[in-house]
């Protein structure tokens, strides 16, 4: 399905509460810790994980891609469906003004174009969430789900 | 008429405010001559490159015996700077707090600081203060404490220390020799408790059954926290020689410990095996290497208890089971009850 246009004059930035990311190689993880929800980021997508941790204007987003790689075709593209990717699973908010102490350099780029890639894995939801007191069952103990939160 | 202002909500943040406070009274007190000293430890032992310490003022003694296969230290050993965690085990009224009762209810909070878990029913209050490495476990009614508190002590504790001093509680079974141990993952009910006693009694060493520590590195290790075990009902049936006692069965669920002699203290990990149920019961089980990034999701949920580190320690387990999944081959195995053929593939996949 082709991404809705989106503005090229939004600020943008990774979601301020409940997301933990780690840059690994040549992949970004990223946890969102309210749902359970596991995303692993490859491509350029580490390096504009890393501009929207900073907050960046979208426009921003896709020029950097361009000036990087200036023979890759379909990168504005990429770059739209990607940040669309992110907002649906809110792990990037819109923002008023870039944020204050702004300034972290980017993740290194790859050697060459790799479209940016956003994988969603929802499986280990349930086992990331249970909460070893109000989850568990009051005989047996985390992390043994309370029968009625199954 | 006098009228009254409506009662404002209580927000989260305040009643966690309120749990954290109440803690910190008590630890305080604990610190002071009041509390426990030094002359009340009753037992310490060494946990890979770290030591557990527990002092008591309490009758809870029992609940020691599921580390007793580990190495022990005596007290005001000289421990050459290893990180050291203090554990006051109490029960009773509430030390330090002035007759006051923990807040009601389930709460789990932390700060930088200090994290506390406190439930009711019995009414029980674990809390640590990470940067002293002091810790508090309480039980109102130890006449009363479920099974797990006897069996898998201070977990919570646990989990929210060792990510402090680089180790990880993982939610995995460990089997295997000195050498080298297989990691068996899996969900609750999966089989990995009935995989590791299985294994344990055709001779191999029993690290774990539930729970694990993980000491991340370019070799990781495993070290035993517990020698205690659960089997369910079905499989405690059909395991020979389990046998737990009245009061240790709970609904379904039978815990027992493992004799200290078929134990392993510390071992490099070699192998991870995700266990799971064979989709045909009567068809042979199955072991099957995995892709680095599906050995990577299967460990994922191991540490699931990181959360009690907060979100440096899920920084710190997502590195490490990113390395881990680099190193270690991965497997996944389908279990069904032709259980010499389930240890054969653990020891191939050992191998």
């Amino acid at each position: 399905m082709t991404p809705e246009p989106t503005g090229g004059d939004r600020w943008l930035q990774t979601r301020p509460a409940d997301l933990v990311a780690e840059t690994l190689s040549d992949e970004t993880l990223v946890i969102d810790t309210a749902t359970g929800v596991f995303f692993s980021l490859r491509g350029v997508a580490s390096v504009l994980w890393s501009l929207l941790e900073r907050t960046a204007e979208h426009e921003e987003l896709r020029a950097a891609v361009r000036e990087r790689f200036t023979d890759a075709p379909s990168v504005d593209a990429d770059v739209d469906a990607f940040v669309a990717a992110l907002e649906a699973d809110g792990l990037v908010v819109e923002s008023d003004a870039p944020r204050a102490g702004a300034g972290a350099s980017a993740s290194e780029w790859p050697e060459s174009y790799e479209p940016p890639v956003v994988k969603k894995y929802d499986d280990m939801a349930d086992l990331l969430l249970v909460d070893p007191i109000h989850d568990v069952a009051a005989e047996t103990g985390w992390p043994e789900r309370r029968p009625d939160n199954r | 008429m006098a009228r009254t202002a409506p009662r404002q909500p209580v927000s989260a943040a305040e009643r966690g405010g309120a749990v954290l406070a109440f803690l910190d009274t008590a630890l305080d007190t604990l610190g002071s001559a009041v509390g426990p000293a030094v002359d009340d430890e009753v037992f310490a032992f060494r946990c890979g490159p770290t030591i557990v310490r527990i002092r008591a003022t309490s009758a809870r003694t029992g609940e020691l015996r599921p580390f007793s296969h580990l190495p022990t230290v005596t007290p005001r050993t000289a421990t050459h700077g290893d990180p050291e965690l203090v554990v006051h085990v109490c029960d009773g009224p509430f030390p330090g707090a002035d007759g006051r009762r923990p807040p009601s209810g389930f709460h789990r909070v932390r700060d930088a600081r200090t994290f506390v878990a406190i439930t009711d029913g019995p009414a029980i209050v674990d809390g640590l203060r990470s940067s002293e490495g002091r810790a508090i476990s309480w039980i109102e009614d130890v006449a009363h404490a479920p099974p797990y508190t006897r069996f898998r002590p201070f977990a919570e504790i646990f989990s929210a220390w060792f990510p402090a001093v680089r180790m990880l509680l993982l939610h995995a079974a460990a089997v295997g020799d000195a050498d080298g141990v297989v990691l068996l993952v899996g969900n609750g009910g999966s089989g990995k408790s009935t995989t590791s006693v299985l294994c344990s009694q055709a001779g191999l060493g029993f690290l774990a059954d539930d729970f694990c520590l993980l000491e991340p590195g370019a070799r990781p290790r495993v070290h035993s926290i517990y020698r205690s075990a659960k089997l369910r009902g079905d499989s405690a049936g059909r395991v020979p020689d389990v046998h737990a006692a009245r009061g240790d069965r709970v609904d379904d669920d039978h815990y027992f410990l493992v004799d200290d002699d078929a134990t392993i203290a510390s071992a490099p990990v070699r192998a991870i095996i995700a266990v799971r149920p064979a989709p045909d019961a009567t068809a042979a089980p199955r072991l099957e290497q995995v892709t680095r990034d599906e050995s990577f999701r299967l460990l994922l949920p191991t540490a699931l208890k990181v959360a009690s580190g907060g979100d440096a320690a899920y920084r710190f387990w997502l590195r490490s089971a990113h390395a881990i999944a680099e190193s270690i081959p991965a497997y996944t195995l389908d279990l069904t009850w032709d259980t010499a053929r389930v240890v054969d593939l653990v020891r191939e996949a050992l191998r």
